[in-house]
Formats: structure tokens, C-alpha cells, sequence
């Protein structure tokens, strides 16, 4: 538990003393008409107007791409040639996962030293690494509570396995509002269906509704149907402009009557804002719109499609994307890993690079700081399945005790990892990295100090790293 | 351990038979804190939630000629302290509209209003709000209130989109609904929904009651799941009855409050004495015969399926400790200090087959009690053990050369072999249990005896297998990924039958037939059990109740909450009320009435208020009606500019709050607008994004999909007890009113209605709209307006549109939206 801390927001105020959401007080002139808004905003309570940071930011845009299920980090990017030497016989230390596992997998990729860094990557993220290893910050001892993929996704998320916490998206969009009031600040895409523990990974909790992030189905849609209620089919535009109108006559009177209440003003606005979303945020889901050699250049997976989504969004200003891979857990091989790790790395790779590059050469690298990795990592040795033989084993276990994750751009050094497994990557030993650690650090390029970012719910003060958290300076360029 | 009837319990977190059951969860890091000592709890009650809610006077000096109640001299009080004048009463058409939305959800019709602004006589009001409370509507609107509250949901949380309803969290909810219809004395509302199975003469319908302990969340999952939910609970029972935020005691002392952690295991004892019977106890019949008997007839069909499943999963968990004593042995060898040669943990495959993962600590745990009581079977396994695992051979040679007073099997065995591990120890020792499971004399059954036995911990107890099905994926599991699988399948069918039941049934709980005996688990983790604790009442509350509960103590804790010298039960629960009623509680922070809370603005009322309420029969229809004709609440909400300037948050009172509409009301009115609104009274709850017509609290609340819609207008989260909803105001609001075939479809109908096609002219059109919409008539400038608006069509068609774009103009404008 937290004491209590001293207040970062002026909304703070209005929050203690009212123990509520922001909206009913007032919202004068509050955007401009390009929805993009000045930070003098912040004077204004509009629960996702922009904020100040606490101190300056090295990140203005978070873009977390989640390889859902738990890559595996001997096959990937923690290249472990101990653990090929020990290939088909026991290795002289075991950890328990959540299934019973077997002798030492070596891995079946090949890796290679890439870039100035020298960085090694395995063949799955041959292309990547080809352009970009200079640019990825991997940090290949990142630790997690469980190998349950429900818990740790919700650990990776919301900085909790167990209890409703608002997911990091929310904290951000609380904590730093969002700069373009057209779109929602924190945005989740998914080619189609949910991943595992569903609209968890992307709640509110006790944080307003409007901090919750905006889940999306991008596979097999036209941009103006993936948002809810955003397209008027009964009206054209010219009606509903002029039913606005008539709606805002009426307004203005109202508002006369009862002596110009902010709350009613602030609703008046809302209806400008919801007019010109209608088309702004249409418009920032319409990867038609990109040229061809941008659209060849990310490829034509839905996650590829996903990736170039997620550029235009962070372009427009939204402060937060999910990216995630696929419904339920793809990168889940527990068997057959070597043809399913290699599918999943062709479906995402070539976007992700493409992001990547993109980014950079618009100048957005910089101020965007990109996320990769799972909710945990997988054994090195061999899952065994129950009732069958350990011949037919060729896959992997979750595993929780070390696995990788890497990011890019947003103030991170380039070129670098971080940290290390053991020998045979199954545990991180070397410069541990739990996921509060992650968050903390990731709040910190975004301009927060994770030990002040809080909100008082039923009579404590939480924040995402509950009490632990400590902020990976080595990582920081 | 206690036996458990076949139908008793399974697939549910709180199994917890006789004592904290040892959970492995890794310790949480909590940081150091103050503890409570005795003498602060003492002190404690000095402060104002503890102190006893008084009789008290209602001040002479304030502005009595617009006092009507005497809760009003309070509040004017404070006014007059504040240098601030009341605001004017408000217009009987804002009053009307206003005690409409507040007690039943709905607008008034443009009838109610004129037969109420034209009826002079003095009681006027008083009829309206008496019409109101006597309707059914009132107890659909005040029963959402209780539901975020309850932190009512039709679904347990999963993980993925497979089966999770509740099949009878909707009694419950019926519950809720008419026993706010009834008025049922409110401490009576809190005794059943804790205690509804314990107490002597109670209705059976009141058996629902308990749908308040158990549609709460389940943390499937977890390990330590079972502890979760009665954490859950804990946390409703304190923060919905008593505004003390009781579960932040679980792992350390609460920090702010004088809650010991003694006292949350006091609560956990009385919380975990009760288990959720699979066979849940009918209410009513609510279907022929015919349809009946078919249902009962398979739903037994699958009950016995649950009990048959438990049974051969009992039966292979018990044969695998039968079948593997070589290789359980071998494993705790492997794990030991002396002779592990792996770091870490020890792998699970044998060549024989996968042990579970639970199993090898029940052998260990065989040996320890062997250890203890010096019997001859493991004594030289206990010697051989200590020895290094260098050299073992040679010393093991000398051990068994020295040995006597061993089990004859085990002396001629050991006599014969030479060993060169203490794994070698292990595999004789192992196959000596096969070969005493096959024969049948008294050195075999002594073997058999010790080893699975009575009073060994090696066989595996029902209780257990159920508690291991009902989740998944723990480390201490003695079950199969496949038969865990299976159980979720059988589970699935029961529940999917159970949704279509014609038979309602009460999600209801009874005592276990051993109570808890509770003890402080040290920083929450149950692998470290500290002090024993009794079952009783928290301890600042101990002028209510200072006893140990002799039984399970859940009917005592009821009583001790619904006391009426409970100092908080009064005061929390007309708070709520006061906080519905002006959009802010006397205490902002309604759940919490502690010391991080927000101290009451006007203690004094507050306690008049409660003292008042306690008086009337904890009638909470009495308190609505007392509240509403009160002229603080009929004031006017006018914004007035030297007021806002002195006190904008309106703490003092010196208007009423204006509020936008929850997103319930606001939906249910454009149905009853549109002459479209299905009121029926309870059954199976219905979503209700969609097309359907029934009341918003009969919305089919899932807790792993909650639409972004509701989330945007602020509807309640139900995974944890809310006391107030935030009140947002954002685009998205806008976005559905202007574009959701939803509301179209309401606009769309309004023009369908008979009023509207039997008008002659646009004038009569445009005023049947207003009257319909807000319950009045246009004036001259907002009937020019929409006559400009709807002319201009160029042929039929256009013309409906034009009028349908009107309607839902006045759908969306604020006038609709607030009440102010």
C-alpha cells in the first residue's frame, strides 16, 4: 500500500473531493479544429485532455506489440549454444512450469550476429534484425510471476496477475490524456476474436470508462464499421449537420435557462467533437489510403495490416496501441514449435519491421517507443505430453522464470541486450527484469514516475507497480 | 475431515473443510507496517463513524419559515455558517421530472405533469411521490442502485469465451427488485442476504437473498482462488454494509483504520464456514409439470455424471500413488539436500509414466510422520537419507550392518543388495510397497497399512479431487490436465441446462458442517499460518457484539450488522440513499467511512437522518419520502453566480445538483417514450445492447464482456463493489445517441405512436413530439425552429425522415439527458 501521495494533477482535487470522473465540470473551448489540443488544456476537466508529464518525456506514443502465447526466447532472440550441446539429455538444473517437461530442446533456428551491435537473432527475425538490430534494446532477462498465460497477460497489462487493475494503456490515458480528441487514447487491435483473459488485458477497473481501451477487430472490415456507433447510415451528412444544429439551438437555450451549468456546456462540446470523430477517426483506420510501395513494404498478414494501423494511430496522436497477434494465445507451441514458431514469425515479421522503418523515416521513432514480446517465455527443454511418449514431444512449456522481450525507439539505446539467461536460457540471472520493472521504466520514457502516477479507489491510493517497480536505467539512451 | 455428500460441492473456490487449507502461492512483498495494538482500537472508537448515532436536535436558529422537515434546519444551518442562501423551490414540472427519474427511473408523461401543476391542494407533491414509491417501476430503479452495489453478474469471469453463466444469479437479482418494491425493513434486507440459510422462519424465496455472498467473482485459475473469494466477500459484507474497507486487513493491519488483521480473519472463519451446494434448493415452479419433471429428470442425470466423473478421477489419483512408489520415492530422493545432483526442481517424467505434481510432497510428508512415530518400516530410510551422497555405498554398508528392529521385509531385503545410491534406497524400498499391495499377510499389511491407510497422507480424500477439478493448472495438483478438461465439460452441460431451468433455484449457500477455525495468515499467505483467531465481530464494533461464535457465526454477523447499535449500518446505508438522491453523498466516499474517507459535511444530519430512519422500521420508502418532500431537495438547480462562486462543488447544499441520466434510466425512457418499454417484472436476464425492449436491470451483465458502450457511460464495473459510478461526459456518449440503430429505432417508433399519426398539422406534430419527449408543450421560438426544420421534404418519404431526424433531435438535446 501506498501513503498518500502528494497530488500530481490539479484534477486531483476535484477527484478526492468528489471520488468521481471528471466530466460534469466545465469544458470551455476546450479544442481546436483539428481536435488537437494545447496543453493549457489541462486547466479544463475533460477525463482525456492532455496532461503534463511529471517530468519530460522521452516518449510520447507507446505501440505494444504482443506476441500473445509466449515466444520462445532460445529460438528468438537468447541464443543458448550450451543448450544445443545438451540436445536429448537432461540438463543438471530444472524449473517446474505449468506442465511437466522433459531433457534439454536445443533450438532448431540458426542465429546470427546483425548490425554494427553485433546483435544475435535467431533466423525467424532474420529481416528484422537485418534492418533494425541497431535500433532494438532486447532485454533478455525479464522474469514474471506464473506460468499461467490468463495470469501473467493480466501481469504484463495491468501490473497484476490476480486482482482488477487498470491495464498500463489506462494508467497512461489518465495519466497523460491523449492529443487528438478524435480518436480514443489508448486503442486495441486484434485481427479477430479475443486473446486469453479477454477485455481484461485492456480494462479500466476503477479508473473512469473513457480510460478503458478501445478494442478492435481489424480483420475482414471497412475502416468506418470497426468503431461502434462511429457512421450514421440513416442520414447524410448534410441532415445530421443540420439536425446538430437544431440540436444545438435547443442546447443554448437550455443552458441560458439554467444559468450556463459547465456540465451542460460540456456536453454541448461533445457533440461537435463526436461529429468531426465521425470522418477523423474513419480516416485514421483507412490503410487504403497509404501508397503502395508503404503498403508492400509491411506485406498483407492481418498483422501486418495491424502494424500499419498502429502507425497511423500514433501519427494522429493516440497515446496508446495494443497489438496483439491473434485470438487466444498463437505463439502457444507447446507442440510442433519448430513449423509453428516459424509460421507465427512469418505472419508478423515483415510488419513489424515495416513499422519499425516506417517510424523512423517519418521521424516518429523517436518520440514512439515499440514493445515486443509475450506474457512469458518458453522451457528450454522438451514438453512432455501426458500419455504420450517423449518421442512425439516438439514443443515447448510456458515458462515465467526468464524470457525476452525488446523495445525500440522512445529513448531506449539501440543495439543492446540487456541482462541475460542462464546457460541454457531458462531462468534470468544476470540484471533481472520483472514486468514492474518493465512498467516502471516504460512510464518513465512517457514522462511519469511510476511512484506517483496513483488513484485513490475504496480507500487507498494504487498504482500500476502496486509497491515494487524499480526503473532499468542501463536501457535508457 | 469431514465426509461430503455427493451432491455437496464441486467446481467452487471455497472448499475449505476444518482449517485454512495451505495454499502455494508465492508470498506477496508487502512492506513493513504499524501494527495495531489494543489500546488504539479503544481510542478508535472516539471517532465519528464508531461513535453511537445519536438522537440529534435540529438547530432553532435557521431560516425555519422554509424549513418542512425537520432535517432541513440542518442543512440550512450549515448555509447560513457559509454566508450562502438556499436556492428557491424548483417548479413543479423540474420537481415532477426530477421525483420521477429518482424513484422509479422514467419520466414523467405529459398527463402526470398537468393533472400535478394543476392540482393546488397542499399534499399535491406528497401524492405524486407517494405514487411513485407504491409503483413496481420504483424497486427496478432502486435495485440497480443495490446491484452496483452487490456487484451483481450473470457470468463467473473465464478466460475465454466458454460456458460461464451463472444459471441463477436472476433470482438474486428478483431478489433485490421486489424487496425494494416491498420495503422490506432494511435490516432484515441485510440479515438474509448473509444469512437468509440460517435463520428459523424465513420465506423460502428469501433463500435468493444469498445471491449477495455468491455472484461475486471466482478466480479461476488461482491457486490460492479460494482465499480470493472469500477475500471477495469480505470485501462486499464490510464495504457495502458497514463502509469499512474491511479487506485491506488481509495482509497486514489496516493502515488507516482500527483494523487489526485478527479481525479479517475473524470474518474469514465466519465467510469460509459455508460451501455453495451443487444441488441448489428450489424457490418456485415456474413451468407445467410436464417440461418440469423432463428437466429434473436429465439435470439428475447430470449431477450423478459430476459424481461418477469424481469418483474415477478419485480412483486414478489413488492408483497412481499405487502404481508409482518407486518412482514418488525416487523424486523426493532427488529433491532432497544430501542427494540431489539438478539444481532446481525435480522433472516429472519417469520411464514409467508422469507423476502429478502434488503427489511426491504427500510421500514426503508419509516419511516425516513415519520419522515421528518411530515405526520400523522407513526407520532405515531415515538413517540412509542422512548420509552424504559421496561414499554413499560404503557407509550405506555399515548402516544396514548395524541395523535391527526393522521390518523383516526391509532387513532381508536390504541384507541382499548392495547399494550404490540412496536412488538404489529408494527403488528397493519402493518395490517392497508393490509387492505389500499384492500379498496378504501381516508384515504386508502393516505395509499397506502405514503406507494407505487411514491415517497416511499418501491416499487422496474427495474433498481434495473436487477442490483440484474446480480449477486448473495449480502446482499442487493431483489430477490430469485431461481430466481437469473433462470435469469443465461436465460442468458446462450442468450449467448450460441449469440456464434454461424451469425451475428457479436460489443461488444460495449452507454452514459446512465443521466451522473454520480461523488463523491470521501472515502477509496473506496461507503456506504461513500464524496466530489463531476467533469467529467474531470486528473488534472496534465490539460494544455491538463482543462474543466468539461458538457455531460458524455468519447469522451472529448478520445481526451484529443489522443492529441498531451498529454505529455504521444506519449511517452507510442513508448515506447511499442521500447520495442517489442529490448526486453526492453527506460522506463523498459512500464505501468508505474510514479514515482515508471523506468526513461527512453534515455529521449532524447524518446522524438524524439514521437515528431518524432506525426510528421508522429502517424503512427505506419512509426515508425516500421523508428526503423528498424536504425543501433542500426540492430545491431549484439554477447555477446561481454568487453561490457557484462561494461553493461550486455545492457541498453545502444551497441548490440541487443537476445530473446527467445514468445510462439506464436514459435508455429505459427513450423506450417508454417510444411506447416501446417491455416493464415486465423479473425472470432470465436479457442483453441488453441489441434489440431488446425489457428494463435495463434485466441486462444480462457479463463480466468478460462488458460492451464498450455501457463501460462509456460509466456503467458499473461488476468485479468489485461500487459505491458511485463516475459521471463522465465524453464524445463517445454522443456518437451512439447520434448514430446507434438503437436510438434511431426509438425516434423512428415515437412517430409511429397514435398521438403522433393522428395529428392534423406540423403544429400539432411538433407539440405531440414535445409532449411525448419532455412532458411539455413547445414554446413559440422552439416550435418555429423545428417547423423550419422538418419543412423542406420533397415528397412522403423525406418528409418521415425529416421527422424521425426531429425526434431524435430531442433525444439527444440535453433537456432530455439531465435532471435537474
Amino acid at each position: 500500500m501506498n501513503p498518500p501521495q502528494p497530488i500530481p494533477f490539479s484534477r486531483r482535487t476535484f477527484l478526492q473531493r468528489h471520488g468521481v470522473g471528471l466530466g460534469m465540470l466545465g469544458l470551455s473551448s476546450l479544442l481546436s479544429d483539428e481536435g488537437l489540443l494545447a496543453s493549457e488544456a489541462e486547466s479544463s476537466a475533460h477525463p482525456l485532455a492532455p496532461k503534463r508529464q511529471h517530468f519530460p518525456a522521452r516518449a510520447k506514443h507507446v505501440i505494444h506489440i504482443l506476441a500473445n502465447g509466449g515466444p520462445s526466447q532460445v529460438d528468438t532472440f537468447d541464443p543458448k549454444p550450451m543448450l544445443t550441446r545438451y540436445h536429448g539429455q537432461r540438463l543438471p538444473m530444472h524449473l517446474a512450469t505449468e506442465r511437466p517437461t522433459g531433457a534439454a530442446l536445443g533450438s532448431p533456428f540458426k542465429f546470427k550476429k546483425y548490425g554494427q551491435s553485433g546483435l544475435e537473432v535467431s533466423e525467424l527475425f532474420a529481416n528484422l534484425a537485418e534492418r533494425h538490430a541497431d535500433d532494438l534494446c532486447v532485454i533478455r532477462s525479464m522474469f514474471t510471476d506464473t506460468p499461467i498465460h490468463e495470469n501473467s497477460l493480466r501481469m504484463m497489462n495491468c501490473g497484476a496477475s490476480i486482482m482488477t487493475r487498470p491495464s498500463i494503456g489506462s494508467w497512461l490515458t489518465y495519466g497523460l490524456g491523449t492529443e487528438n480528441q478524435n480518436l480514443p487514447g489508448f486503442v486495441v487491435l486484434v485481427p479477430r476474436g479475443m486473446p486469453v483473459a479477454g477485455a481484461d488485458n485492456w480494462q479500466s477497473a476503477f479508473l473512469p470508462g473513457p480510460f478503458q481501451g478501445a478494442y478492435i477487430e481489424t480483420e475482414g472490415k471497412k475502416p468506418r464499421d470497426l468503431i461502434e456507433h462511429l457512421q450514421n447510415t440513416a442520414m447524410t451528412s448534410v441532415e445530421q449537420r443540420a439536425q446538430l444544429d437544431l440540436v444545438q439551438r435547443m442546447n443554448r437555450k437550455h443552458l441560458a435557462q439554467w444559468d450556463h451549468d459547465p456540465a451542460l456546456e460540456s456536453r454541448i462540446h461533445n457533440y461537435e467533437t463526436a461529429f468531426h470523430m465521425q470522418t477523423a477517426a474513419t480516416d485514421a483506420f483507412d490503410i487504403e489510403q497509404e501508397p503502395a510501395h508503404i503498403r508492400a513494404l509491411y506485406g498483407s498478414t492481418p498483422q501486418a495490416a495491424q502494424m500499419l494501423m498502429a502507425r497511423r494511430l500514433v501519427e494522429r496522436g493516440v497515446r496508446y496501441v495494443q497489438v496483439w497477434h491473434g485470438t487466444l494465445q498463437p505463439w502457444d507451441s507447446h507442440e510442433n514449435l519448430e513449423s509453428e514458431h516459424r509460421k507465427l514469425a512469418a505472419q508478423s515479421e515483415q510488419g513489424i519491421a515495416a513499422l519499425l522503418t516506417d517510424l523512423k523515416a517519418r521521424g516518429l521513432l523517436d518520440e514512439t517507443l515499440v514493445v515486443w514480446g509475450g506474457e512469458f517465455g518458453r522451457t528450454p527443454t522438451v514438453e512432455l505430453p501426458q500419455g504420450g511418449t517423449v518421442k512425439s514431444a516438439t514443443g515447448r512449456d510456458h515458462n515465467n522464470h526468464g524470457f525476452t522481450v525488446w523495445l525500440a525507439g522512445g529513448g531506449v539505446k539501440g543495439g543492446m541486450a540487456y541482462g541475460a539467461t542462464d546457460e541454457f536460457g531458462f531462468k534470468a540471472v544476470e540484471n533481472r527484469v520483472h514486468v514492474h520493472d518493465l512498467h516502471a521504466t516504460i512510464l518513465h520514457l512517457m514522462g511519469l514516475d511510476h511512484t506517483k502516477l496513483t488513484y485513490r479507489h475504496s480507500g487507498r491510493d494504487f498504482r500500476l507497480t502496486d509497491v515494487e517497480g524499480d526503473v532499468v536505467r542501463g536501457i535508457i539512451a | 475431515m469431514k465426509s461430503v455428500s455427493p451432491f455437496a460441492i464441486f467446481f467452487i473456490g471455497c472448499l475449505l473443510v476444518g482449517s485454512v487449507v495451505a495454499v502455494d502461492q508465492p508470498a506477496q512483498v508487502v512492506p513493513r507496517v504499524k501494527k495495531i495494538e489494543t489500546a488504539e482500537i479503544e481510542e478508535s472508537r472516539a471517532r465519528w463513524p464508531f461513535l453511537p448515532v445519536e438522537k440529534t436536535k435540529p438547530p432553532q436558529f435557521a431560516v425555519d419559515s422554509r424549513s418542512r422537515q425537520a432535517m432541513d434546519q440542518f442543512v440550512f444551518a450549515k448555509l447560513q455558517q457559509a454566508g450562502l442562501q438556499p436556492n428557491p423551490q424548483a417548479d413543479k414540472r423540474t420537481l415532477i421530472r426530477r421525483a420521477s427519474f429518482d424513484l422509479i427511473g422514467l419520466s414523467p408523461t405529459f398527463e402526470d405533469v398537468e393533472s400535478f401543476v394543476n392540482d393546488a391542494s397542499p399534499d399535491a407533491f406528497a401524492k405524486v411521490v407517494d405514487r411513485l414509491l407504491s409503483s413496481p417501476l420504483h424497486g427496478q430503479r432502486w435495485g440497480r442502485h443495490w446491484l452496483d452495489v452487490a456487484r451483481y453478474s450473470d457470468t463467473r469471469e473465464e478466460s475465454t469465451d466458454s460456458e460461464r453463466r451463472f444459471p441463477f444469479a436472476y433470482t438474486y437479482r428478483d431478489y433485490v427488485i421486489n424487496a425494494f418494491n416491498l420495503d422490506k425493513p432494511f435490516d432484515q434486507f441485510v440479515i438474509e442476504q448473509i444469512a437468509a440459510d440460517r435463520m428459523k422462519s424465513v420465506p423460502r424465496e428469501s433463500l435468493a437473498a444469498l445471491g449477495f455472498l455468491t455472484v461475486g467473482r471466482r478466480f479461476q485459475g488461482n491457486a490460492d482462488a479460494a482465499n480470493l473469494v472469500i477475500d471477495d466477500r469480505i470485501d462486499v459484507v464490510t464495504r457495502g454494509f458497514l463502509g469499512l474497507t474491511g479487506a485491506c486487513a488481509r495482509c497486514h493491519d489496516h493502515k488507516f483504520d482500527p483494523i487489526p488483521t485478527a479481525d479479517y480473519y475473524s470474518l474469514y472463519g465466519i465467510l469460509a464456514s459455508m460451501e455453495e451446494p451443487l444441488d441448489k434448493p428450489e424457490l418456485r415452479c415456474s413451468a407445467d409439470d410436464e417440461v418440469v419433471k423432463n428437466h429434473l429428470a436429465e439435470r439428475d442425470k447430470m449431477l450423478r455424471e459430476v459424481v461418477t466423473h469424481v469418483d474415477s478421477v478419485l480412483a486414478a489419483a489413488n492408483q497412481r500413488m499405487r502404481n508409482f512408489p518407486v518412482e514418488h520415492l525416487q523424486f523426493v530422493v532427488n529433491s532432497s539436500p544430501r542427494h540431489r545432483i539438478t539444481t532446481g526442481d525435480i522433472p516429472l517424467d519417469t520411464p514409467r509414466g508422469l507423476l502429478t505434481p502434488g503427489a511426491p510432497a504427500r510421500w514426503e510428508k508419509l516419511l516425516e510422520q513415519s520419522e515421528q512415530t518411530h515405526e520400523p518400516f522407513f526407520a532405515l530410510w531415515h538413517k540412509l537419507i542422512l548420509l552424504p551422497r559421496i561414499g554413499f555405498a560404503e557407509k550405506a554398508k555399515s548402516v544396514i550392518a548395524n541395523a535391527h528392529d526393522f521390518h523383516p521385509w526391509v532387513a532381508q531385503a536390504f541384507a541382499e543388495h548392495n547399494l550404490a545410491s540412496m536412488l538404489d534406497a529408494a527403488e528397493t524400498y519402493g518395490h517392497l510397497v508393490e509387492r505389500a499391495l499384492k500379498e496378504n499377510s501381516t508384515e504386508a499389511n502393516a505395509i499397506r497399512d502405514l503406507v494407505y491407510g487411514a491415517s497416511s497422507p499418501v491416499p487422496i480424500a474427495r474433498v481434495e479431487i473436487e477442490e483440484d477439478l474446480g480449477r486448473f493448472l495449480t502446482d499442487r495438483r493431483l489430477t490430469q490436465r485431461s481430466e481437469i478438461a473433462r470435469a469443465g465439460e461436465i460442468r458446462g452441460k450442468l450449467d448450460a441446462l441449469e440456464t434454461t431451468s424451469p425451475v428457479q433455484r436460489a443461488m444460495s449457500v449452507v454452514a459446512t458442517a465443521l466451522p473454520v477455525n480461523p488463523h491470521v495468515l501472515v502477509r496473506g499467505n496461507a503456506k504461513q499460518p500464524g496466530d489463531a483467531v476467533p469467529r467474531r465481530f470486528p473488534q472496534v464494533l465490539s460494544n455491538v457484539d463482543a462474543r466468539a461464535y461458538a457455531d460458524d457465526g455468519r447469522l451472529e454477523l448478520a445481526q451484529a450488522i443489522a443492529n441498531l447499535k451498529n454505529p455504521l449500518t444506519a449511517r452507510v446505508i442513508v448515506n447511499r440513499v442521500w447520495q442517489q438522491h442529490f448526486g453526492q453523498g453527506i460522506v463523498t466516499t459512500a464505501d468508505n467511512f474510514g479514515a482515508m474517507g471523506a468526513p461527512p459535511t453534515h455529521p449532524e444530519l447524518l446522524d438524524h437522518l439514521a437515528w431518524w430512519f432506525m426510528e421508522h422500521g429502517w424503512s427505506l420508502k419512509a426515508l425516500h419520502r421523508y428526503i423528498l418532500l424536504s425543501s433542500t431537495w426540492q430545491q431549484s438547480s439554477h447555477a446561481r453566480a454568487d453561490a457557484m462562486e462561494k461553493d461550486a462543488a455545492n457541498q453545502w447544499l444551497w441548490r440541487m445538483n443537476p445530473r446527467r441520466l445514468e445510462f439506464e434510466p436514459m435508455r429505459d425512457a427513450m423506450l417508454e417514450i417510444a411506447g416501446r418499454l417491455d416493464a415486465r417484472f423479473g425472470g432470465v436476464s436479457e442483453p441488453m445492447t441489441g434489440n431488446s425492449t425489457r428494463r435495463a436491470v434485466y441486462n444480462f451483465t457479463d463480466r468478460f464482456r462488458i460492451p464498450a458502450l455501457l463501460r462509456n457511460f460509466d456503467v458499473a464495473n461488476p468485479d468489485t463493489s461500487i459505491a458511485r459510478r463516475s459521471e463522465t461526459l465524453v464524445p463517445q456518449q454522443s456518437l451512439f445517441l447520434m448514430n446507434s440503430a438503437f436510438v434511431r429505432e426509438q425516434a423512428a417508433a415515437f412517430i409511429r405512436r397514435v398521438e403522433f399519426v393522428r395529428a392534423a398539422d406540423d403544429e400539432t406534430r411538433i407539440k405531440t413530439i414535445y409532449q411525448l419527449a419532455y412532458a411539455r408543450l413547445p414554446d413559440a421560438e422552439e416550435l418555429q425552429w423545428c417547423a423550419e426544420f422538418v419543412h423542406g421534404a420533397t415528397n412522403a418519404g423525406e418528409a418521415v425522415k425529416q421527422w424521425v431526424n426531429l425526434a431524435q433531435a430531442l433525444l439527444l438535446a440535453n433537456e432530455f439527458v439531465f435532471v435537474n
